[in-house]
């Protein structure tokens, strides 16, 4: 069981990492709009023929 | 309990400070007097002072330094230059500055109104804003603060009216005050409020998200302890403990933050908001903690502490996103006019002013595609002009000279030149953002009702949780801990103190994307209660324009279409409503017509492929024939609808055709008499028009309750013997002689084009000239009382569970954590189905 004196201490750096790369995604407006993207894909590009 | 509050005195005298002296300003012009820029060799820009020159780096800066100096807040640029004035205390400088600083930007970018009476007024924008609570606190607060006469917070736009007498008090205590509380306050600017949203939004999520994370990960190492038979060996409790704890750590401080500070709010205005216990709550849990954590004896409470900060932040986000979008609704309705107009001078060039200072009589030019920012009337030019946004009428109106243009329409295809009649806060646009605002900022006296409840409920809830503790204390002080912790955190005001706002904001919100304005404060709640649906019909149920109905023929050699035709190419030139009816009855018509004149009163004859019509009153049309009217001519005359306007269209061989021209129903408004009729209402009509008209139109429509014929007291008695009879009268009008009969309904609802005046009489506007919306308003009315009552009836089954329970001790404060958060995300997202558009027949209430 000593395993755990690593893997702990592995869960916790992954949980910081995990929080640090959702500040960033917030901090770079990837949670602004969550209905914006989802209507723009439907739009048509009008300079397409 | 006063926070210690600098004098106005000494912020508002810029006597107090030293002035520079003159010799450092005149020995080094490299910089400018106004933005500290370093000026151009050569610069022109220049004042002459007493006390020696003042070099500009450009126009845009001498010209703001001579608005600031007419402000008489010269001073603030020997502050800015000092850093902080020797005559004032140094304490307060940096957020007096601030304060100051922005106090002098809001006065000079004209953010001050000058009041009639004597006061001034200005718009701010209240950061930091997260339930009801706080709008109640800032308000209280500043009601104390001398010299404020009137201050109103509007929380879904976190926009706050302030009112102030300028001999007392002055913009920059305001705003310190409003500081001194812990929000942030801004003289209001469309800009900057979203840039303020989006920062606290980010934050909000990020804090949630960091909290579910450490929430996930330290509930992983409290299941051993849970499920082990025979406890988790000391050296790795110790170990999975001290981990929580760094985990735990994060939580408390950071993604609880927004918790403590309200509570600290709280404590400071002497009041009792829900942050108070919760915060308590999650204190003393982590506190017991670390105390087991390092003495290794006693219970963790790390998952309840963390899963409780989770899932109340999860609960709070939701519900600020929703009163933003809410908020966000009502905002793009009434967009912000433009600031600035091109005046036109006497000698014809175009000067850029403030919008605001235009006075009537002046004359503005209008680009093409601009907005029109002044209510005023065309002097040149043509263009077609949107006024979707005043009247919901979304097809361009030609404008010529003579015509009427409101504020805030669009400017379509050239440029016109407009005679201002009026300016600022005077135009129909402000009126109706005025309205709306008026309505948002009287919070429902339910919310308010509810917020006083939620502190009692607090207050109760804080006595509970003490007395539990202390009655298990002499038995056993561990669990009485844990039974203080379980009653603190179980018990859950959020269906008062959350849902109940958020329930309101998303109804007006969601009504508001619908083009529905709710400009009363009661009318949700009234109109949720309304048995009896009032009609006026001009204009409500009809177009309100004169359409052709029926046209009846007489003769084989001319049928309905071809008489169409001819009629619409007799009118072509006329601009006579009934005129244009013809016209509209035949668009594809290719007659033309010759020799076209006009008889003032009696109609328009001219020739057509070569025959000489008369088009007009039957009596004058009948004379292009010599002989008398046949009997047949009079039948077909006669048996058209006798509320309708009659034309008749002749030659010199008599009658060709007789014309019906009647206002026409609205496309929906059928359908809409049918859903309020499944949805139990009571329909009536009370219209003003001749009877037989009114009969028309409640036959068409299927309404059985009709008047006609009706005077405006009538339509005033009609509504009162209604509610003598019990029933809740919601009254449906538009002119402005129903402003009685509105005033007299317990709600009263218009359409956007009606006048000012009517619409101040209306507890709710439509934008849509749709009636439609009037059965989606009633059923979003009826939707928003069903929910509140669920959530107060959850509530109450909750709490009336949860406290015994946990008084009892049979609640671990992890199952208090997990009770009490879902508790609240269930009630706020019951609310936030309100906010959904949807269109939801009548019937479903």
């Amino acid at each position: 069981m000593d395993i755990l004196y690593l893997l702990i201490p592995l869960s916790l750096v992954l949980a910081v990492l995990i929080g640090a790369a959702f500040a960033w995604s917030v901090r770079n407006g990837q949670f602004d709009d969550l209905e914006g993207p989802a209507h723009r894909i439907l739009a048509d590009d009008d300079n397409v023929p | 309990m006063r926070a210690p509050m600098p004098s106005s005195t000494d912020l508002a005298s810029p006597a107090a400070t030293c002035p520079l002296p003159a010799a450092a300003r005149t020995a080094t012009p490299a910089v400018c007097y106004h933005c500290h820029q370093p000026v151009p060799a050569g610069s022109r820009w220049l004042d002459t002072h007493a006390d020696g020159d003042r070099h500009y780096c450009c126009a845009g800066c001498q010209g703001m330094a001579a608005l600031v100096a007419a402000a008489g807040l010269d001073a603030f640029y020997a502050r800015s230059r000092t850093g902080g004035s020797p005559a004032r205390p140094a304490t307060d400088s940096a957020a007096a500055r601030d304060a100051e600083a922005l106090a002098i930007a809001a006065r000079t970018a004209g953010a001050i109104v000058a009041r009639a009476d004597g006061s001034e007024e200005a718009s701010l924008l209240i950061e930091g804003l997260h339930c009801g609570a706080c709008v109640e606190l800032i308000e209280r607060w500043l009601a104390r603060q001398p010299g404020i006469v009137d201050a109103r917070l509007n929380m879904m736009t976190a926009r706050m009216q302030v009112r102030w007498d300028p001999a007392t008090t002055n913009l920059a205590t305001v705003l310190q005050a409003v500081t001194s509380l812990g929000f942030r306050a801004q003289p209001y600017d469309r800009a900057r409020r979203e840039a303020g949203a989006q920062r606290s939004d980010r934050a909000a999520l990020t804090r949630a998200a960091v909290a579910v994370l450490a929430m996930m990960q330290v509930m992983m190492f409290a299941v051993p302890a849970y499920i082990s038979h025979d406890g988790v060996a000391p050296e790795y409790q110790a170990l999975l403990a001290r981990v929580s704890l760094v985990l735990t750590l994060p939580v408390v401080v950071y993604c609880a933050w927004p918790l403590f500070a309200g509570a600290v709010r709280d404590v400071r205005a002497r009041r009792l908001g829900m942050d108070v216990p919760v915060t308590l709550g999650i204190a003393i849990a982590f506190a017991a903690s670390v105390h087991a954590t390092v003495t290794g004896r006693g219970a963790l409470y790390y998952d309840s502490v963390t899963m409780f900060v989770a899932l109340l932040l999860c609960a709070r986000y939701l519900e600020t996103r929703a009163r933003r979008r809410a908020g966000d609704a009502i905002e793009a309705i009434a967009p912000a006019l433009p600031g600035t107009a091109d005046r036109l001078r006497a000698d014809g060039s175009v000067a850029c002013v403030a919008a605001s200072t235009l006075a009537p009589g002046e004359h503005i030019r209008v680009a093409a595609g601009a907005t029109i920012p002044v209510d005023g009337v065309v002097v040149a030019g043509r263009a077609r002009v949107s006024e979707a946004v005043l009247t919901g009428e979304s097809w361009p109106q030609p404008k010529g000279p003579g015509d009427a243009v409101l504020a805030g329409s669009l400017n379509g295809t050239s440029p016109l030149t407009v005679e201002v009649r009026r300016a600022g806060e005077r135009t129909s646009l402000s009126a109706l953002a005025r309205l709306v605002d008026r309505a948002a900022a009287a919070r429902p006296a339910a919310a308010a009702w509810a917020s006083r409840v939620a502190a009692w409920f607090v207050a109760g809830q804080l006595a509970v949780a003490l007395a539990a503790t202390l009655w298990w204390w002499p038995r056993d002080a561990a669990l009485a801990v844990r039974i203080g912790i379980a009653v603190l955190i179980v018990s859950c005001p959020c269906a008062l103190a959350l849902a109940w706002p958020a329930a309101i904001a998303s109804a007006v919100g969601g009504l508001a994307r619908r083009g529905s304005l709710v400009v009363r404060d009661h009318a949700l709640d009234t109109l949720a209660r309304v048995t009896t649906v009032a009609f006026d019909k001009t204009g409500t149920l009809t177009q309100g324009r004169i359409a052709l109905r029926d046209v009846r023929t007489t003769r084989a050699d001319i049928d309905a279409p071809r008489a169409r035709a001819v009629a619409a190419a007799l009118e072509a030139g006329s601009d006579h409503p009934l005129a244009a009816a013809l016209r509209d009855a035949a668009p594809d018509a290719a007659l033309q017509a010759t020799n076209l004149a006009g008889v003032t009163g009696c109609g328009v004859e001219g020739d057509v492929d070569g025959r000489h019509y008369r088009l007009g009153k039957p009596g004058w049309a009948l004379g292009a024939c010599a002989r008398p009217a046949t009997a047949t001519e009079v039948a077909a005359l006669a048996d058209l609808d006798d509320d309708a306007t009659i034309v008749a269209l002749a030659d010199a061989d008599g009658l060709c055709a007789a014309f019906a021209l009647a206002d026409t129903l609205r496309p929906s408004a059928h359908a809409m008499v049918v859903q309020l009729k499944a949805a139990g209402l009571r329909v009536v009509l009370l219209s003003g028009d001749r009877e037989p008209a009114v009969a028309h139109v409640a036959h068409a429509l299927g309404i059985d309750a009709w008047r006609g014929d009706c005077m405006p007291d009538a339509k005033c008695d009609a509504i009162r013997a209604l509610q003598r009879g019990g029933d809740v009268v919601a009254m449906v009008g538009d002119g402005l002689n129903d402003g009685g009969a509105l005033a007299q309904a317990d709600a009263g609802i218009v359409f956007g084009r009606a006048a000012a005046a009517t619409q101040w009489a209306a507890d709710v506007v439509l934008l849509t000239p749709d009636p439609a919306a009037i059965a989606g308003l009633l059923a979003s009315a009826r939707r928003t009382r069903r929910v509140i009552r669920q959530n107060l009836g959850w509530a109450l089954a909750y709490n009336a569970v949860a406290v015994p329970l946990a008084i009892a001790g049979a609640l671990t404060p992890l199952v208090a954590a997990v009770g009490m958060s879902l508790s609240s995300v269930l009630v706020v997202a019951n609310a936030l189905r309100l906010l959904r558009t949807r269109a939801t027949p009548a019937g479903s209430a």
